[in-house]
């Protein structure tokens, strides 16, 4: 019996460093997050039946990603290379944000582009808004800003 | 010792050390069982028209969804096309490397890039290999394409990924978080690519064209820095969607392409590729789209532009030339040459 026991857990042991592993870094963790909670938002809004709900899902959603953003930079734990990528975040939602509420000299979504309109945030951010060379996150952020999804949703 | 008695120790170690090597046997993706070189009857004797390079880069975030909500994965969409167009290369020869993360397993770096080698159509070669074998960023993939590469009259390097950074590039490849990749960066690359003797090339240039799928490889600093080793460049000034550019247009040149296959076949190729690209785009994003075309780096021959459907343009009418919405055809793209 012993031995049956050693050699499973050599076994188990050996399957751990045998076992090709992956260390998923901060930053790609953050934007597969961040698409997954974007693509939960685009589908609500396109399952809202009238037009008032899909524009409260779309603002709250963007209202939300802005103003949390926000204070995350203010915690005294986020460093300043964090700092540069959540305002550089915060900076891109709060466009969109514009664009909805038609501020800034933006037109207003109409209530018939608003499916539109929630996949195009979506395309913006996946395509540039966590992608190139600097964007860099640290653990300690990516886990407030998985919480801060995590509340929004 | 007096727990487990010699013996018992002794048939750990062995159970382990064969579960060890069965490990290694069972894991497959990209094995080097497939690096043995393939037969090289079709290649005896013929000269490949075509050479194409696609660097399709893997490590970082590359997920998008679908208007339906699925995921897609555009490096690994960008290897399906690639690979697509490769076996149509009948006379071409056709490198794909795949640039995944990195991965450890017993604390030693894992192989994580992939060589699709393709001559006349058929595959030759599924290779894996170390990314940074050498320090540099394309090194592993210029060692490779050193040793297998014939000559080719037309040689074309596509690119495929993020914005390639004007300056400091560290953190591009997510899992090498302190290795630079910039735009100096690539230039070397590009270099030492062009190192590799083209006999057959007529061009005083490495490289008849040039394809950067990615946001803003078409700024200036980029097009001025790339213009000299290459005719062309294909490449957006602006963002890129990552559902890419659509490069099968060699799918129709490939059959029966004009010869010699000069400048102007080039540009003809380009545009076409451009107008697919931007087609492909126009059908699937509701973001900005431009496409455009440059000859040595400096003049524009073509650009293709379509304004955001929300929110304001990235580009002036300068910068569009004289870009305007027909009021006829509210979709057809604007072209300024």
């Amino acid at each position: 019996m012993l031995y049956r026991l050693s050699t499973m857990a050599v076994l188990l042991t050996a399957s751990l460093f045998a076992s090709p592993t992956r260390a998923e870094s901060n930053s790609t963790l953050l934007a597969e997050k961040l698409k997954t909670s974007l693509n939960q938002m685009v589908q609500k809004v396109q399952q809202a039946e009238n037009p008032e709900t899909k524009r409260t899902i779309l603002s709250d959603y963007l209202t939300k990603m802005e103003t949390g953003l926000k204070e995350i930079q203010a915690k005294p734990s986020i460093n300043a290379q964090d700092k540069q990528t959540l305002a550089a975040l915060e900076e891109k939602f709060q466009k969109h944000l514009s664009i909805l509420e038609g501020t800034e000299g933006n037109d207003a979504v109409v209530d018939g582009d608003l499916d539109a309109f929630a996949g195009s945030v979506q395309q913006s951010m996946e395509q540039a808004g966590f992608s190139g060379g600097g964007f860099y996150i640290s653990t300690g952020a990516l886990i407030i800003i998985i919480l801060l999804l995590i509340i929004i949703f | 010792m007096t727990l487990f008695g010699k013996s018992g120790i002794v048939y750990a170690l062995a159970t382990a050390g064969a579960f060890f090597l069965l490990m290694g046997c069972a894991y497959s993706p990209g094995s080097d069982s497939q690096d043995k070189p393939a037969a090289r009857q079709p290649y005896e004797g013929k000269q490949p028209l075509f050479q194409l390079i696609y660097v399709i880069h893997g490590d970082a975030s590359y997920s998008y969804h679908d208007p339906q909500g699925r995921r897609h994965y555009a490096d690994q969409e960008a290897i399906a096309q690639a690979i697509e167009v490769a076996h149509a290369g009948l006379n071409a020869e056709i490198f794909i490397f795949h640039q995944k993360p990195a991965r450890t397993r017993f604390f030693f770096p894992v192989k994580n890039g992939i060589l699709f080698h393709f001559r006349f159509g058929e595959k030759v070669r599924e290779e894996t290999y170390l990314r940074y074998a050498n320090g540099t960023s394309l090194g592993s993939e210029v060692a490779l394409y050193r040793t297998y590469s014939a000559s080719a009259p037309v040689r074309i390097l596509l690119y495929f990924g993020h914005e390639i950074p004007e300056r400091d590039g560290r953190g591009y490849s997510a899992s090498y978080p302190s290795r630079n990749f910039s735009l100096a960066e690539f230039t070397r690359g590009l270099q030492e690519f062009a190192l590799t003797g083209n006999d057959a090339s007529g061009s005083e240039k490495p490289f008849a064209l040039l394809t950067l799928s990615s946001c803003k490889g078409g700024s200036p600093v980029t097009l001025g820095a790339l213009g000299a080793f290459t005719d062309y460049i294909l490449a957006s000034p602006g963002d890129l969607h990552l559902s890419y550019m659509d490069t099968r247009a060699f799918m129709g040149i490939f059959p029966d392409p004009k010869l010699p296959f000069g400048k102007a076949e080039t540009r003809s190729l380009a545009s076409e590729m451009a107008r697919n690209s931007f087609d492909k785009l126009k059908e699937a994003t509701q973001t900005e789209i431009t496409v455009g075309l440059w000859e040595d780096g400096r003049e524009r021959v073509e650009f293709l532009h379509h304004p955001p459907r929300f929110g304001p343009s990235q580009f002036s009418e300068a910068d569009t030339g004289t870009y305007r919405r027909s009021p006829k055809s509210p979709t057809k793209p604007t072209t300024i040459k």
